[in-house]
């Protein structure tokens, strides 16, 4: 079957000098969590929605705007001109046969609108931190990322790799896709937490804390203050206990 | 409903292939239908039956004329006798096959007029802040141009709400083509007990089953007696 991927463009955009954010499905979905609450927070606008087998079809209506009767899809696309980010958040798992040739057109595409840089938000098991004194987070970049020389002086830790390519356990795509970004000489820093299964909202808050740092998204004032759980994060662990319980 | 202890992890983060090892190969099987047959020129109203609910509901009755199947993921398409409507009914897949069972109906799903989804999910994945005492709620997602006469039927489904799977993906194809679409979502506590008088209705308006007194639901195997 051939793969065809379809994009819906609402607005036309230049996507010029913009950074794209790419979380990936990952253990605890704390980049995700992360990219939701970047948009509900910086009140970015849905600029583009993508079709592809791909992607494992979920929907539901607009998870940052109560009561809306907009669709929201698997994939969709949303920018902030301000702060030239544009996010692509994708709400499900990806199929891993369709993955590769997915992921390779995202970065074609966005490379054909002159961005400058990809950064890419993932999780890793927790049980994978080998020094449990470190900080929870790692990074790694590639040859052209525009950050390397700022995150020395913030003295994160890097991923220790053994070998090529990259391989972040629980992680999802966001190996795969670091690799497109090397294989296309885009520059790309990809940026992960050790995290476990079970409420993951402090993990995504910390996770836009440190990106914060290195891509400024907001403010200098206390950024905490201008954080915005989206309306998606609601029941997120179920509604009351049912009454015949007890 | 789960058992006592029982570790229950969002459902959101169950259906998922294990991308750290790699037992993945390149020998891919494409889904396709059995039959080579024919696409019409076009269709009124293309009906989606997801789950074993409605497959219940609809196999005890002969309103519909088997045109296709694909056996490896239990779909099998029909087309009603009395209107130029079809019918797909799909059961027991697995979700990492929806969106490759999309593209196998794809070019059904671009000849319909409209597009209804109906599907059952169990009464426990509902979430809602007030407590839900009904046996079952039914609620709807739309895509923006509306299906012709079904618009204003459901309420809509609440956020933060979602469904998954082959309806899904219909929707999503029929919004991304500016095409209207719906689907009926049906949550429900005990689906081997309870007769839906509005999925019934539905059903009867696009001629999938019979006049609603008439129907009923064969349970014969879903009895412990005969199991």
């Amino acid at each position: 079957m051939a793969q065809v991927n379809h994009w819906k463009i609402l607005t036309d955009c230049d996507f010029t000098g913009y950074t794209l954010v790419i979380p990936s499905v990952a253990v605890g979905n704390v980049g995700q969590l992360a990219g939701d609450l970047m948009i509900s927070s910086l009140h970015m606008t849905k600029v583009g929605i993508i079709y592809s087998p791909a992607l494992i079809p979920i929907s539901g209506y607009d998870p940052y705007k109560i009561g809306s009767n907009s669709i929201s899809s698997c994939c969709e696309l949303y920018q902030c001109a301000e702060r030239k980010v544009v996010i692509l958040l994708l709400r499900a798992p990806l199929v891993y046969k369709y993955a590769k040739q997915f992921l390779t057109e995202v970065v074609d595409k966005f490379k054909g609108q002159n961005i400058k840089d990809v950064v890419i938000l993932t999780s890793s098991f927790a049980h994978e931190r080998k020094h449990i004194m470190t900080s929870p987070f790692r990074y790694v970049v590639n040859d052209l990322c525009l950050y390397t020389n700022k995150l020395r002086t913030l003295d994160w830790v890097e991923h220790e790799t053994s070998g090529e390519p990259v391989k972040i356990l629980g992680g999802g795509f966001a190996s795969l896709l670091f690799e497109i970004t090397k294989e296309k000489s885009v520059p790309c820093l990809l940026l992960y937490k050790f995290a476990s299964e079970g409420d993951n909202i402090p993990d995504a808050y910390e996770m836009v804390q440190y990106l914060n740092t290195v891509i400024p998204l907001f403010n200098d004032s206390d950024l905490f203050s201008q954080l915005v759980p989206p309306v998606s994060w609601n029941l997120m662990y179920g509604g009351p206990p049912p009454k015949n319980i007890y | 409903m789960t058992t006592f202890g029982e570790i229950n992890e969002p459902s959101s983060r169950t259906a998922w292939e294990d991308w750290d090892e790699v037992l993945f190969t390149e020998n891919y099987i494409d889904l396709r239908l059995e039959k080579e047959t024919e696409v019409p020129k076009q269709i009124d109203t293309l009906i989606i039956l997801e789950g074993k609910y409605l497959f219940d509901c609809v196999r005890a009755h002969n309103e519909l004329e088997l045109v296709n199947a694909s056996p490896e993921v239990n779909l099998r398409l029909f087309k009603t006798k009395k209107l130029n409507n079809y019918v797909c009914m799909i059961r027991d897949y697995n979700l990492i096959l929806s969106s490759e069972i999309v593209e196998m109906l794809k070019k059904y799903i671009n000849v319909s007029t409209d597009v209804i989804g109906v599907l059952t999910k169990p009464l426990v994945e509902y979430q809602v802040s007030e407590l839900v005492t009904h046996d079952y709620v039914i609620r709807c997602l739309s895509t923006s141009k509306p299906t012709r006469d079904l618009d204003k039927t459901f309420p809509h489904l609440e956020q933060p709400n979602i469904i998954s799977g082959v309806s899904a993906g219909v929707l999503c194809w029929r919004e991304v083509n500016d095409k209207p679409a719906m689907v009926v979502v049906c949550y429900i506590e005990h689906p081997e007990e309870v007769q839906i008088q509005e999925l019934n209705n539905l059903l009867e308006k696009f001629k999938v089953i019979p006049h609603v007194e008439k129907t009923h639901r064969d349970n014969l195997l879903n009895s412990n007696l005969y199991i």
